[in-house]
């Protein structure tokens, strides 16, 4: 077990420098100068080179990278050619609304998406399971704005049960944090758990073919625990993986979400960043993402040992 | 009480019916399992047997599954009336039933001992603690060494013999009065066979269960079981004490079974294995006539008219056969009926 997770500890490391040099290049390779750009349409010469200077981005390519990238480790990653804020800073700022949202609609998700699945796979072809998956087409077929424009109709100028926009943060109380959250989680929830519960169905319809469950029955167990304490845990892996492949798509959905709702996390951040040409932001943002990927599978290898015995070894 | 009547089917008929059509599954087929005693189950892949199994434990899917005629009685109890909840107080506690595969039968997921406490819990309404200790008790029953310390095992850490046992353990630690072993030997190694069966048998003696043994094996037959009932395209063909079936079989199915065996020493080398010619036949309608006409080597016209009715050879003995005479004599010399007379 111990030799399981530091396997998998180490196995992140090269992705992670992997990821750095990918991010670093994506941005230098980018047509246009960033000196020229920083500098303004009235600089001098003279003075897109000192910016050049002050940017490394007189030196080679390799050396600009071991800069960049000792900064990074030491978290510093540079500052918005923008603001003049540093980039960590600005991240630090915006993490609350983001996290918050993306941990509610997780919550969220696992909470529908894995009932709904596994009790399609039980009354697998039936018409509960025609009509789930139908509803999961649906869900993962149309886009966030939509539904969120929807949900917002619907919920907020309609019925009036929750905000239209804008975000209260955790100093309000956490009461009003979620309030505030509710319908752009509940808007991110139907894409994530459209996918989440058709990889639960598959999942669990498999493991319900396998000779146990018969074993199962046979000893007179109940339907409900035979589902859940039996099935649900076998069929855990596979679930567990896609939640966090789901993440991806999940950090996609904040970006837009965040915009239509006017919550002023790191998608705002981001959507801010690439209008204005703002690189060291751009770049910190992506890295941030990465970073947090990777951090979440590894978390879901992790968990698998928690899961399956087979795994720990 | 011994030789009291515990289980008791009688002219069950089972079709399953899908997309395809019907499927008459089981035809009338009767039998009755004593308390104390081991009665097999014999006949090839499909023949019904294990079907007639999930019957009794009412584990087959509710939809596309239909009982026409006939019942099903446990110690007094119309089985075939019984609700779903009521059944699951009944399988497992009851009734145990052991699998033909141990490697996969149990959940992966979780330690064995976890996997029997539950069935306890489920079935005599104990502590998690109590249960435990019933695990490890039943453990050191089926003869697991170092069962303290398996107990925390999980089943891909057990060999497949260790896990059939436990598989029993499991079973049997709610003192089941009827033991269904579906082909419990079949994926293990003729040396780990011998010790299951050598424990399915000790066990039956000690804790004076029924025991209703499926196998396609007339080896196991033959060293296990009490009385034997031959089944064929879902039906039950011949049946009756193994030393009346054996050694005086009755029934063309019966004599053509016993003719496919392996023969022991230098004839096992002299002459090819004997089978059985065609193919079961479909069971998408009802003859009317005798089911195996078409592959035994004792047919006559009478056999092709109508259903033969079953017919008492011996005490104890039972053929669906107009011919039994004629089966019997020709069987006369061959080794394994001889050894049996």
């Amino acid at each position: 077990m111990p030799a399981y997770i530091l396997g998998r500890l180490a196995a992140a490391i090269p992705t992670l420098l992997l990821v750095s040099v990918f991010i670093f290049l994506l941005v230098h390779l980018a047509p246009g100068d960033p000196a020229l750009l920083i500098a303004g349409d009235n600089a001098s010469p003279a003075q897109v080179d000192q910016i050049r200077e002050r940017l490394h981005l007189d030196q080679s390519l390799p050396a600009q990278f071991v800069i960049w990238f000792s900064n990074a480790i030491q978290l510093d990653l540079g500052a918005s050619v923008y603001s003049g804020k540093p980039v960590t800073v600005l991240i630090a700022q915006r993490i609350e609304p983001t996290f918050m949202l993306a941990a509610y609609t997780m919550v969220l998700t696992v909470l529908v998406a894995i009932p709904l699945g596994t009790i399609a796979a039980w009354r697998a072809n039936g018409l509960v399971d025609r009509t789930i998956m139908a509803f999961s087409v649906a869900g993962f077929s149309v886009p966030v704005f939509v539904t969120s424009y929807l949900l917002v109709y619907l919920f907020a100028v309609k019925l009036r049960w929750f905000p239209v926009q804008g975000y209260k943060p955790l100093s309000d109380g956490i009461g009003a944090t979620l309030v505030s959250l509710t319908l752009p989680s509940i808007a991110l929830m139907l894409v994530f758990a459209a996918l989440i519960a058709r990889v639960t169905r598959a999942a669990v319809l498999e493991v319900l073919q396998e000779n146990f469950v018969r074993t199962l029955k046979a000893k007179g167990m109940s339907t409900g625990r035979i589902l859940v304490l039996h099935v649900l845990k076998t069929a855990g892996v596979p679930i567990v993986t896609v939640i966090g492949i789901g993440f991806a798509a999940l950090i996609g959905g904040v970006v837009v979400t965040e915009s239509v709702f006017n919550i002023p996390g790191i998608g705002r951040l981001t959507v801010d960043a690439i209008v204005r040409r703002d690189y060291p932001v751009v770049q910190g943002i992506i890295l941030f993402f990465s970073v947090t990927l990777i951090l979440i599978n590894l978390m879901v290898d992790l968990s698998y040992a928690l899961f399956d015995p087979r795994v720990r070894g | 009480m011994m030789g009291e009547t515990f289980l008791s089917v009688d002219n069950l008929s089972l079709t399953f019916s899908g997309k395809a059509g019907i499927h008459h599954a089981l035809t009338d087929v009767s039998f009755h399992v004593d308390r104390g005693e081991i009665l097999s189950f014999v006949g090839e892949s499909g023949c019904g047997k294990s079907v007639t199994a999930m019957s009794v434990m009412r584990l087959l899917p509710r939809y596309g599954v239909e009982y026409p005629a006939g019942s099903i009685v446990l110690d007094g109890e119309d089985l075939l009336a019984k609700s779903e909840r009521e059944m699951r107080a009944i399988r497992g506690g009851k009734i145990g039933m052991i699998f033909q595969d141990p490697m996969t039968s149990f959940t992966p997921v979780h330690t064995i001992g976890m996997q029997i406490a539950e069935t306890v819990s489920h079935h005599k309404g104990v502590s998690k603690r109590v249960a435990m200790a019933r695990a490890l008790e039943m453990l050191d029953l089926v003869r697991i060494p170092d069962a303290k310390n398996r107990i925390g095992a999980y089943p891909h850490e057990l060999s497949g013999g260790m896990r059939q046992r436990v598989m029993i353990a499991m079973v049997l630690a709610c003192d089941p009065e009827l033991l269904i072993a579906d082909e419990p030997t079949t994926a293990l190694d003729v040396t780990v066979q011998a010790e299951i069966l050598e424990l399915i048998t000790d066990l039956r003696r000690d804790l004076g269960m029924s025991v209703i043994l499926i196998t396609h094996d007339l080896g196991v037959v033959a060293e296990t079981a009490d009385r034997v009932m031959v089944m064929y395209a879902g039906r039950v063909v011949e049946e009756g004490a193994v030393a009346a079936v054996l050694g005086n079989p009755a029934h063309g199915y019966t004599a053509g079974l016993i003719e496919a065996l392996p023969l022991s020493g230098a004839a096992y080398h002299r002459q090819p294995l004997k089978e059985i010619p065609g193919a079961v036949p479909r069971l998408d309608h009802l003859v009317e006539h005798c089911i195996y006409a078409d592959r035994c080597g004792f047919v006559t016209s009478a056999c092709r008219q109508a259903v033969p009715e079953r017919q008492v050879v011996g005490r104890n003995h039972r053929a669906t056969c107009l011919n039994t005479g004629n089966v019997t004599s020709a069987l006369r010399d061959n080794e394994i009926v001889r050894a049996w007379q």
